[in-house]
């Protein structure tokens, strides 16, 4: 086939290509991408429902840095993503890891049974970890209380030092799951001449799991680490329905102090500018991922 | 499927790991633990949901006396549950069904058909799904107003079709970069319309990543709350199960049994769904995964 040909072939097919792609763009951009631009624009006024917005500059920026309960809920946000991530990633991985020794059926069913909290909406994880840790009939006073620990029953949810700790347990319960699926996948596509060889040079299977292993399910991890961190920024479903952002606002996060301020408040320049901010925070997460991970990939 | 068979079970007799014998029963042990503290909440509630409140306070631990099956009904009518999940089932199944089959045209479209910077447009949107939603409501809930869709479930169905599209063709794209070019090319010769080839060879081939696709749209809508709160602050009508579980709460002061009733029946179809489809469901994940 002549070079001149097989190019005007190749135009068609982009030509049918965009035929394809165009209309789960326009959707993504009629319904996140304008309203988006939308957002930014709002952040300078201070609209409140009525009337045309008003320009205002940068003045709504300037007050959300003084505005104590963003920057609580700001630190929360962080807190809990980061929190929830690291140990989701770390169990997963060593349970990815674990269940490489069990039998293949056997194996699948720990998978599955592990993974099914995944599944279940962030509302519900809050409310099923209600009945786990209300102070009166909740599950873990009960079991302190029938082991003979009864002084170290709290009201978990309504005590500061630990409502923070209950809602990062109970994200790590719903999203090791999804981390462990992710790491066993690496850990399958490992060829077992690799470990062989480590074997054979008198490798320990700790060894040959933090030197061989892990290393080459980096892009893996990566993607746990991802998934678990930049969704854990958007927290919000399980804090609203355990513990409503108490107590006295202890545990608000930026989805929570956005909404808030919008729908409460009517402060819509405000909330969006707080919304913009906040999107600045995902991108640096972003950015900083990026770094903490680059690198070469081993390949095998 | 029978090579991929040959090869698990080579796999299992040589299986290098179950040499270290201490490590096979500290991982049993381990993994045993753990598996029992994710099922216990759920069984818990389980037991919880065929309780009353007197019961529930004083017998909290074990199998419950009678079992109450008139808490789901309680639950499914007074609680109007049944309203709320028929709501549920149409946006997400509606726009599950949608964002797929958008997602999948896109995908193929940069993966085989020389759209150029497809990587570039494969990076911005896997950036614009980390973006939180939330960031968007204010304009978007004016926006669907003049667009006289408030008070229908299309508010809810439109955003949630457009919001799970950049995941999804990421999901998609990678899938399909793994269908050998010559596969194209024959069915092309043989004189198949862009359009049929991708309906009749190429999506019957992507089971796997439809199958991930729609799982995993289905959890998040299915579960979502945040936007479907603010969306039917317009009208009761739109409200579906997460949002109105929260209000069951509120409203009669908890009920226990109802309560957790309640939540069993939205987690259930859920978990079915899953055991269904999980063989493809995590191969399609890792596939991208791998790839990533």
């Amino acid at each position: 086939m002549k070079p001149g040909k097989k190019k005007s072939i190749e135009r068609r097919y982009m030509i049918i290509g965009f035929c394809f792609l165009i209309p789960a763009l326009a959707a993504y951009l009629l319904f996140m991408g304008y309203p988006l631009y939308r957002t930014v624009a709002l952040s300078i006024t201070n609209w409140s429902g009525f009337g045309d917005p008003q320009n205002i500059g940068l003045v709504n920026y300037q007050s959300i840095f003084k505005d104590k309960t963003f920057l609580l809920a700001l630190k929360n946000t962080i807190y809990f993503a980061v929190f929830s991530s690291i140990f989701s990633v770390l169990l997963g991985l060593l349970l990815a890891w674990l269940n490489m020794y069990m039998r293949r059926m056997e194996g699948q069913v720990f998978r599955t049974v592990m993974f099914a909290p995944s599944m279940i909406a962030p509302t519900i994880t809050g409310l099923l970890f209600l009945f786990i840790f209300t102070e009166d009939v909740g599950m873990v006073n009960n079991i302190l209380k029938a082991i003979g620990l009864s002084e170290l029953t709290t009201a978990w949810l309504t005590n500061a030092m630990t409502v923070k700790q209950v809602v990062v347990i109970a994200t790590v319960w719903r999203q090791f799951g999804l981390t462990l699926v992710l790491c066993y996948a690496g850990l399958q596509s490992i060829p077992n001449e690799l470990i062989e060889s480590a074997r054979l040079d008198g490798a320990s299977d700790g060894k040959v799991f933090s030197r061989i292993l892990v290393p080459l399910i980096k892009p893996q991890i990566e993607l746990s680490v991802m998934f678990t961190m930049l969704g854990g920024l958007r927290i919000y479903d399980s804090v609203v329905s355990l513990t409503g952002g108490g107590p006295a606002r202890q545990t608000v996060v930026l989805p929570m102090w956005i909404i808030e301020n919008a729908y409460t408040y009517s402060k819509f320049g405000y909330a969006s500018a707080m919304c913009v901010v906040f999107i600045a925070v995902v991108l640096i997460f972003i950015v900083a991922l990026r770094l903490v991970f680059r690198g070469e990939n081993y390949e095998y | 499927m029978s090579i991929r068979k040959i090869g698990s079970s080579i796999k299992d007799t040589e299986n290098l790991y179950a040499k270290t014998k201490p490590l096979v029963a500290a991982s049993r042990v381990i993994t045993i633990l753990c598996a029992v503290t994710v099922l216990y909440p759920l069984v818990f509630i389980v037991l919880v949901s065929f309780k009353n409140n007197q019961e529930f306070y004083s017998n909290i631990w074990g199998f419950p006396e009678i079992w109450r099956w008139s808490n789901y009904s309680y639950a499914w009518v007074n609680g109007e549950i049944g309203k709320f999940a028929l709501n549920s089932v149409i946006v997400s199944l509606s726009a599950v069904l949608a964002s797929a089959l958008l997602s999948a045209l896109a995908g193929y479209a940069l993966s085989k058909l020389h759209i150029p910077k497809a990587k570039s447009i494969i990076a911005i949107l896997l950036g614009l799904n980390f973006v939180p939603s939330v960031a968007v409501f204010i304009p978007l809930y004016i926006q669907l107003i003049n667009m006289h869709l408030n008070k229908t479930l299309l508010m809810l169905i439109l955003p949630y079709m457009a919001w799970q599209i950049p995941f999804s063709i990421y999901i998609f794209k990678n899938f399909f970069d793994s269908i050998p070019a010559q596969l194209l090319d024959a069915a092309r010769v043989d004189g198949c319309n862009e359009i049929r080839t991708f309906f009749s060879i190429i999506l019957p081939l992507a089971r796997p990543a439809v199958a991930t696709v729609m799982v995993f749209n289905f959890i998040n809508i299915w579960g979502e709350y945040i936007w479907a709160s603010v969306a039917s602050s317009s009208s009761t009508k739109i409200q579906t199960l997460p949002v109105g579980l929260l209000y069951f709460r509120g409203e009669y002061g908890i009920q226990w049994g109802p309560f957790a009733a309640a939540i069993l029946i939205i987690i259930v179809p859920l978990m079915l769904i899953f055991i269904y489809l999980q063989r493809y469901f995590i191969r399609g994940l890792t596939a991208g995964a791998v790839k990533g």
